[in-house]
């Protein structure tokens, strides 16, 4: 992703691209929504982050699908809410038989299944990933105009914004804890990612930004050992469904550190998306800042 | 012991100093006269555990390359190029993700990997039975690398969570990164039983050389040595697989640079290319820490990187036929 060639962490990077992590794509959001077109009536929606926005703000009856990352609850925030609505893939069969009148898209969806799409004449709402917190609410407002509810739109990122104002620590706080984002055997979140925004408004210090990480990449542990965060975010191993890279968070070096660096548990979901996300982020962010600077709830 | 061994073992252990003191922290070695320092448990807890198992993998690695080119007499037999480590790979992973390991039990995954590649040398030792021919021997082993790969990914791909591509990766492009002294433990006994069952070949792999039916009239018994060698190469190839994922060519360069040092019998090639498999592979194990990319090269990648020009050069030069032939 960084021109690093192929490493497990390029694809990995790849997997978490296409859950709107990437930063391939230059920061910018949704084109404008064409003039004069009705509100689609059967929206599909190939990108996860997109998939929060619309269970927000679209009509139930607008919806015609919604990702298959939507739908796993290990990555998504709205696995529960999505339940009812059909689990598309980049299938361009599978879609058209769904009969939208607008599918998102997302540079993650490959290109032939775009250009398909766009051959049996489907409208297309092309979306990048978000990578700050100013993208990714015009990002809400973009997707809420070409669904035909702007003032639904508008009441989120309200919404949105006092939660993030809320979450920020107060004045008299001058503590900044360091914090590492850290999932999957040292995959971690540098600058220019949204998490790395997140941290900022929530009082957080980067540490990748020490580490001189930019992007989602990897991290030797001993890197960590040498020069531990005050926390580490981490995604704790999924019951049942172990990983070869949980295994890192249980490495003997890493507990060795536990009267250092605290080990706090961070869903791989807050991580992925911006929008309605970010809800649930900014609360758990200003709870584990907090619970580091020892102040009441 | 000769002097080639004596050397080797030398420069390993060497080597094994060099590759503890050495990474992207600086470390000097006195800190190990100080636990309380964060850096004692960076050589202790991360770089000591990647040595031995660098150690243990490579040397089985070259091992096995030894045992199985004069077994079949072919010069390009390693468990990378053969498939037996793709295989080793699956089963693993079928370990791994469907629940059969846990902390407390980890033994289910070097089993299961020893069970793949079990299965991988027992197919390609009844296809190289089957024919004399160099070119079903490679087939066979191109089959089994693909059939190997394609499970691994398969079996990632149906396993939950969004890793799998990740993991994918890892699998097939081994690494020996974030180890610990647990993979060290997991690993070394089925290593370790592994390589004896191979020192114990020699005498049975210097008769063959003279042809199946010499090699029976000295006592040999073909189906026992080739149910020996694929115990021993499951059990070696799984456990280390099961560790790292999969690192390829150690097993196939190491014997070719050694063979011109100790003669014609294989028996003599089998202890140097022990030592030499883990020089080798600390030496890019040290180097891909070394390295300053971004993020740490992957070790299988590295060992591509050099074994694949050298698995051309050695086709270019004729070695299909091998140094050994059966009408010798």
């Amino acid at each position: 992703m960084h021109g690093r060639g192929i490493s497990r962490r390029t694809l990995a990077a790849g997997g978490a691209a296409a859950l709107g992590l990437g930063r391939a794509l230059p920061a910018g959001s949704v084109p404008a929504p064409a003039t004069t077109v009705l509100p689609p009536r059967r929206i599909v929606s190939l990108f996860p982050c997109v998939d929060a926005i619309l269970l927000r703000i679209a009509e139930p009856g607008q919806i015609a699908g919604l990702s298959r990352l939507a739908h796993e609850a290990e990555v998504s925030t709205v696995a529960a809410d999505a339940s009812p609505y059909p689990s598309v893939g980049d299938n361009a069969e599978a879609l058209l038989a769904l009969r939208p009148d607008l599918v998102v898209v997302s540079a993650y969806t490959a290109r032939p299944t775009r250009e398909s799409l766009r051959r049996a004449g489907v409208r297309l709402l092309e979306v990048v990933p978000q990578l700050t917190v100013a993208d990714s609410l015009a990002q809400v407002q973009a997707v809420a105009d070409a669904i035909g509810h702007p003032d639904r739109g508008r009441a989120l990122t309200a919404r949105i914004l006092a939660a993030l104002d809320r979450a920020i620590p107060p004045a008299a706080s001058a503590a900044r804890p360091r914090a590492l984002v850290f999932q999957n055997a040292g995959f971690v979140a540098g600058t220019g990612t949204l998490i790395d925004d997140m941290l900022r408004r929530t009082g957080f210090r980067n540490m990748a930004r020490t580490y001189g990480l930019s992007g989602f990449g990897d991290l030797a542990l001993e890197r960590v050992v040498a020069d531990p965060p005050d926390v580490l975010l981490a995604a704790l191993p999924r019951p049942g469904a172990p990983a070869w890279g949980d295994r890192v968070l249980r490495h003997p070096a890493l507990l060795k550190l536990a009267d250092r660096m605290r080990i706090e548990p961070f869903p791989e979901g807050l991580l992925l998306c911006g929008g309605p996300v970010l809800l649930q982020t900014a609360p758990r962010l200003a709870a584990i800042h907090r619970r580091m600077t020892g102040r009441p709830a | 012991m000769t002097r080639l061994e004596g050397m080797l073992l030398a420069a390993l252990a060497l080597v094994a100093v060099a590759s503890v003191w050495a990474g992207p922290v600086a470390t000097p070695l006195s800190v190990l006269a100080h636990p309380g320092d964060p850096r004692f448990i960076i050589l202790t807890q991360l770089r000591l555990p990647r040595v031995l198992l660098a150690v243990l993998v490579g040397g089985a690695m070259g091992l096995s390359g030894a045992a199985l080119q004069g077994y079949s007499r072919n010069a390009l037999a390693d468990p990378g190029v053969l498939g037996v480590s793709s295989m080793a790979s699956a089963g693993a992973v079928i370990a791994l993700y469907f629940g059969l390991t846990t902390q407390a039990t980890p033994w289910p995954l070097p089993i299961s990997a020893a069970l793949g590649a079990a299965l991988g040398g027992g197919l390609l030792m009844a296809l190289a039975g089957w024919s004399e021919s160099a070119t079903t021997f490679i087939l066979a082993g191109v089959l089994l690398n693909t059939l190997g790969g394609a499970a691994t990914a398969l079996a990632l791909s149906l396993a939950p969570g969004p890793w799998a591509q990740a993991e994918i990766v890892n699998w097939l492009m081994g690494s020996l990164a974030d180890r610990s002294l647990d993979e060290v433990i997991l690993a070394a006994p089925f290593i370790l039983a592994g390589c004896g069952l191979m020192l114990l070949t020699g005498r049975a792999l210097d008769a063959l050389t003279l042809g199946d039916a010499a090699a029976a009239g000295l006592g040999v018994s073909l189906p026992r040595l080739r149910s020996l060698l694929i115990l021993a190469v499951a059990l070696s190839a799984g456990a280390s697989v099961a560790v790292s994922g999969v690192i390829g060519f150690v097993g196939l360069i190491i014997p070719h640079l050694l063979r011109p040092h100790v003669g014609a019998r294989p028996s003599a090639l089998l202890i140097p290319s022990l030592i030499g498999g883990a020089l080798l592979l600390l030496v890019a194990d040290t180097a891909v820490r070394l390295a300053p990319t971004p993020a740490e090269l992957k070790l299988g990648v590295a060992m591509a990187v050099v074994g694949a020009p050298f698995f051309l050069w050695v086709l270019v030069r004729g070695g299909v036929q091998g140094r050994w032939s059966r009408d010798a």
